[in-house]
């Protein structure tokens, strides 16, 4: 070795450089074919191309451990990530094997070991799966798939065996428990039989393939689907007589879809084996083994499918409903009809790509936007058509006899994903993957994706008067950020006729909706931007005031026995001159302000208890100005009150405790909490979110206790029910719950939200003296006394229908919730209404 | 130095995952001894940086946004070491460590204040990060930016007459047929697929 050489590897950088791992350039090469794999098919021109390209190469390196560790890890993703490759994987795979049938014969094996491995596992119950992982079943349904494409490598009719032994073991699970649907066995019934259809593609012989799929139809028909009675999941309120759509359970749609399907031997898939020509030819076929599935009495105990399964596993929990969210314009169709093979086949591809690539949200939006590439074309109208020139097609249409598709994939894509964000009890993934997913989609192609966007946007403010409460907030939440993302841009003139309209309206569901996205919208922009976007008539609804301004005139009145008392912010009203409190404040402030020892805040405190005390109600006017001068000092931030209430929270906790010579110690101590809320929230009477946020640092540190905080929120003797239509008061309801949820301990929180809010439906009730069943109103309906309590008694009974339904698990553990129904309310029709949602629970 | 498990190239996805550090962090994590470490303890930290913020990007909004993937515990604004001003950066601490994973996946890339925010897993916070590191306070990132941005700007690319420039003693002077010449129509454009 020369001296240089020596000293280059003695050199302290370059012995760093020489111990990185680099990946061989072997690595490298192999990372670039998998690459290839992993696109085939989205370059539908040369797709013959790269399966010659590829095939040689597999075929001759296969014998390298790494290189076929790769490859089959790489086929396995393609095919579980990617179902709609699905064809083209397979082309390639058979093109391999007739090259070469034992590398062919050991990607089929590799397979069913995976299979194999997979039902093992789907019985065990220590597995935890990964966000991205669509769980075992739906695994073992895309592996099926896989297979029967394979129709130049398998035996026809083993694959199809192999279909009759999932068909029986899900009638063999159903039938164990007769009277109750079993989510397992719809799970496992409705994965075969979708699958059914890609014996198609490559099978040469079709009367072979009518006598398979005759007999797995037939097969499939001993399956007896018990319909769910559970109706707390429908998207839309059980009350509305005009329902969007009618959701229907897929279960039972799928054997006569399929019948039809093949009856009518619809061309959906490419004909990929004239693509691929002369580099399939038939050879000796392999038999593959049938697979040792998990027994009915081991599967008895997951058939529920409640836990430690994946994403779209998890899905059949409660009956899985369609979602329809473009309805038919006039005659023309922009989607499937959901009933039919098509949309239900198309629907499940987009749901195991959105759930499968979990982890890479730009490909989900790029994958399920040009789908129509997988497809054969005359399954779809051109991407990106407008509804307009889809209109023309259709007259055209009619006119000439021809039969061109009018639907779009655009809009199957969006709808499957607001299926999936808007799916109930619970969505599969965290609702912001839905969000920025739709955003992404929006940006790649704004003017193919933005009108689809607006088009589902728009049939969801038409239905928020009976869309599910639980949902609304979804509506909201996705709305902000899809407007946020693309500059707060929206046509508002379409909504001014409402916002005008109905201004005056408490709770008419679109004034409602309209007042808390301009309060969103707050949240994520600026005052001057979002004030731009507005027209000139809906700029009122920039005014987020909590309590309007004759309420906070009377609390202020109340504390301070002043009646013309009319500032609300604590620093121009406490040191003015006409209450003679203004030294005993500013030293309280300095006080917190320069974060001084605990003593010297007490002292403070006393003076200003000595001087409020003569007031009437002098201890509500001491906690009032103490909280409200908490949250003067750290108005600048979140983190500056958080910093102020962790430095006084004892003397904060001091203040609020019941002192020793009162009689109801809780009632009393859970009122000066109450207190301690509405100070802060009267202070951030213009923005309620940041008071809110200021109340859950309060509750954070243990200050107010979640129940003082809810009794506020919930309280029913104020002008507007802010609990039931601002949204920073319902969002922090929901945040409470869920923080006592977590805790533990709930019950009592609970109870009390859930006794409250009937309390709210009974008052409402008896004003409206109406014995039968209270009507939705038309939403259109002018502003009177009848409707805006009709329009409140509504949106309480839809939020007890979404927090019985969000904490299911908890409310079915109390016993004596029928009886706290039965106690509350008297309305015969609400009871009955309310009785069942409580027996939905236990389905869920 | 080797990054053990990061550095392994990973064929069990079909596509790449966004939960992975960034290069950024990946480069970092070579140069320091501890960088492995630092690595795998960012997937349990909870604790996410944000940069490319505005900066009148509040507190709250962060808060909006981020709150949407899960419960956070803590929120710290990156400031200007001599001002005291928020500088476009900010640290955001989740109560579950999956949460932070999750703000990478699910926000990294999306529009804050018009912004295109830019998430990036972090190993945990120190006080004193808070600050910015740049010479005159704010982020050496952003102080970069602004430094280049000063530089004096070529002529707008598509309207330039490149014949007419001299790319050091290279000049084309008579265009052939078959020469690729940027800025000038041929009919060797790449074919639209």
């Amino acid at each position: 070795m020369s001296f240089h050489r020596k000293r280059q590897f003695d050199n302290e950088y370059n012995e760093d450089f020489r111990k990185r791992s680099r990946p061989s350039s072997r690595m490298g090469d192999f990372k670039a074919l998998c690459n290839d794999i992993n696109t085939l098919g989205e370059t539908p021109k040369k797709y013959s191309e790269d399966v010659e390209f590829m095939t040689t190469p597999i075929v001759k390196n296969f014998e390298s451990d790494d290189f076929r560790k790769a490859v089959l890890q790489t086929l396995f993703g393609v095919v579980t990530e990617q179902p709609q490759k699905m064809l083209h994987i397979a082309g390639l795979v058979q093109s391999v094997y007739v090259q070469s049938a034992s590398v062919g014969r050991m990607i089929v094996e590799f397979f069913h070991q995976e299979a194999q491995v997979i039902l093992e596992k789907a019985v065990s119950k220590s597995i935890k799966p990964s966000s991205s992982d669509t769980g075992p079943w739906n695994n073992v349904k895309l592996i099926l798939r896989f297979w029967s494409c394979l129709a130049f490598i398998l035996d026809t009719q083993s694959v199809s065996n192999v279909f009759t032994q999932l068909l029986k073991l899900s009638i063999g699970l159903q039938d164990a428990s007769p009277d109750s649907r079993c989510p397992l066995a719809e799970a496992i019934y409705y994965n075969t039989l979708i699958s059914v259809p890609y014996f198609h593609p490559f099978i040469t012989d079709k009367t072979e393939y009518g006598t398979v799929v005759n007999g797995l139809i037939e097969t499939a028909k001993g399956f007896k689907p018990v319909p769910s009675n559970v109706t707390i999941t429908k998207p839309f309120s059980e009350q509305s007589t005009e329902q969007p759509f009618e959701p229907k359970e897929v279960v039972a749609l799928v054997l006569e879809s399929l019948n039809s399907f093949v009856s009518n031997d619809v061309r959906l898939f490419l004909d990929i084996r004239t693509q691929l020509g002369t580099l399939l030819t038939p050879t000796d076929k392999m038999e593959l083994p049938p697979l040792k599935l998990p027994t009915i009495e081991e599967l008895k105990e997951i058939s529920g499918l409640d836990s430690g399964l994946g994403s779209v596993d998890g899905m059949w929990r409660t009956p899985r409903f369609t979602m329809e969210v473009y309805p038919p314009i006039g005659d023309l169709q922009t989607t499937p009809p959901s009933d039919s093979f098509v949309g239900l086949i198309l629907r499940d591809i987009v749901t195991d790509i959105i759930e499968a690539l979990e982890f890479n949200r730009k490909e989900v939006a790029r994958q399920i936007i040009t789908l129509d590439l997988f497809f054969n074309d005359n399954i779809f109208a051109p991407p990106g058509s407008s509804i307009d020139s889809l209109k023309k097609l259709q007259e055209n249409n009619i006119e000439n006899g021809t039969s061109f598709s009018t639907w779009k994939i655009e809009d199957i894509a969006i709808e499957t994903l607001l299926g999936l964000m808007f799916k109930l009890p619970t969505a599969s993934q965290p609702s912001v993957y839905f969000y920025t997913t739709l955003v992404e989609a929006c940006s790649n192609a704004p003017q193919a994706i933005a009108q689809v966007i607006g088009r589902a946007i728009r049939f969801f403010y038409r239905n928020v008067y009976h869309l599910d409460f639980e949902l609304t907030l979804r509506y909201l939440d996705w709305l902000s950020i899809q407007l946020s993302n693309f500059n707060f841009t929206w046509k508002w003139n379409e909504w001014e006729n409402d916002g005008v309209r109905f201004a005056d309206s408490k709770y008419n569901p679109r004034v409602v909706f309209i007042r808390n996205l301009v309060a969103k919208e707050l949240r994520l922009g600026s005052y001057e931007r979002i004030s731009q976007t507005l027209t000139p008539q809906l700029q009122r609804y920039l005014d987020l005031s909590l309590f309007n301004a004759s309420e906070l005139r009377s609390f202020y009145g109340r504390v301070t026995d002043k009646d013309d008392l009319a500032e609300d912010a604590m620093n121009v009203l406490y040191v003015c001159d006409k209450l003679p409190l203004k030294p005993y404040v500013e030293k309280l402030i300095e006080v917190i302000h320069t974060n001084q020892q605990p003593q010297n805040l007490q002292q403070a405190i006393e003076e200003l208890k000595t001087v409020t005390e003569p007031f009437t109600n002098g201890e509500e006017l001491l906690i009032t100005i103490v909280f409200q001068a908490i949250a003067f000092v750290g108005s600048k931030s979140t983190s500056h009150v958080a910093k102020c209430i962790d430095s006084t929270r004892d003397q904060l906790k001091n203040l609020l405790s019941p002192s020793s010579d009162e009689m109801d110690d809780e009632q009393k101590a859970l009122e000066k909490q109450v207190w301690a809320v509405g100070a802060v929230l009267s202070y951030w009477n213009q923005d309620p979110h940041c008071g809110y946020l200021a109340v859950d640092v309060l509750e954070n540190f243990g200050v107010v206790s979640p129940l003082a905080v809810l009794k506020h929120s919930l309280d029913d003797s104020r002008d507007v029910n802010i609990g039931l239509v601002n949204v920073a008061t319902i969002e922090s309801i929901f945040r409470s719950l869920t923080r006592v949820v977590f805790s533990g301990s709930s019950t009592k929180e609970l109870i009390y939200v859930f006794e409250t809010l009937l309390k709210t439906i009974s008052k409402t009730c008896q004003v409206l003296t109406q014995s039968e069943a209270i009507p939705i109103p038309d939403v259109e309906a002018d502003v009177t006394e009848e409707v805006e309590l009709s329009w409140k008694y509504h949106t309480t009974l839809g939020f007890v229908r979404a927090v019985l339904r969000k904490f299911s698990d908890e409310y079915t553990s109390v016993s004596n919730l029928v009886d706290v129904l039965e106690k509350e309310v008297s309305h015969e029709d609400t009871k009955r209404v309310i009785r069942l949602w409580i027996e939905n629970l236990s389905g869920l | 130095m080797s990054l053990a498990e990061f550095d392994e190239i990973n064929f069990s996805n079909s596509t790449e995952r966004l939960d992975r550090p960034s290069n950024y962090l990946l480069k970092r994590a070579r140069r320091k001894p501890n960088g492995l470490e630092d690595l795998r303890k960012s997937y349990n930290s909870g604790t996410v940086y944000v940069g490319m913020l505005s900066f009148e990007t509040t507190e709250e909004r962060i808060d909006e946004l981020f709150s949407k993937v899960g419960f956070i515990k803590q929120i710290i604004m990156g400031l200007d070491r001599f001002t005291g001003n928020y500088c476009g950066f900010c640290f955001v601490i989740y109560h579950d460590p999956q949460d932070a994973v999750n703000a990478v996946k699910y926000l990294n890339g999306t529009k804050l204040d018009g912004r295109q925010i830019q998430i990036d897993l972090d190993p945990g916070f120190e006080e004193g990060r808070q600050f910015g590191r740049g010479k005159n306070g704010g982020q050496a990132s952003t102080e970069a930016a602004e430094y280049y941005a000063k530089l004096p700007q070529m002529e707008n690319m598509a309207t330039t007459n490149w014949n007419n420039v001299r790319f050091g003693a290279r000049r084309v002077e008579k265009p052939q047929t078959d020469t690729y010449i940027p800025g000038e129509a041929t009919n060797l454009s790449p074919t639209v697929d």
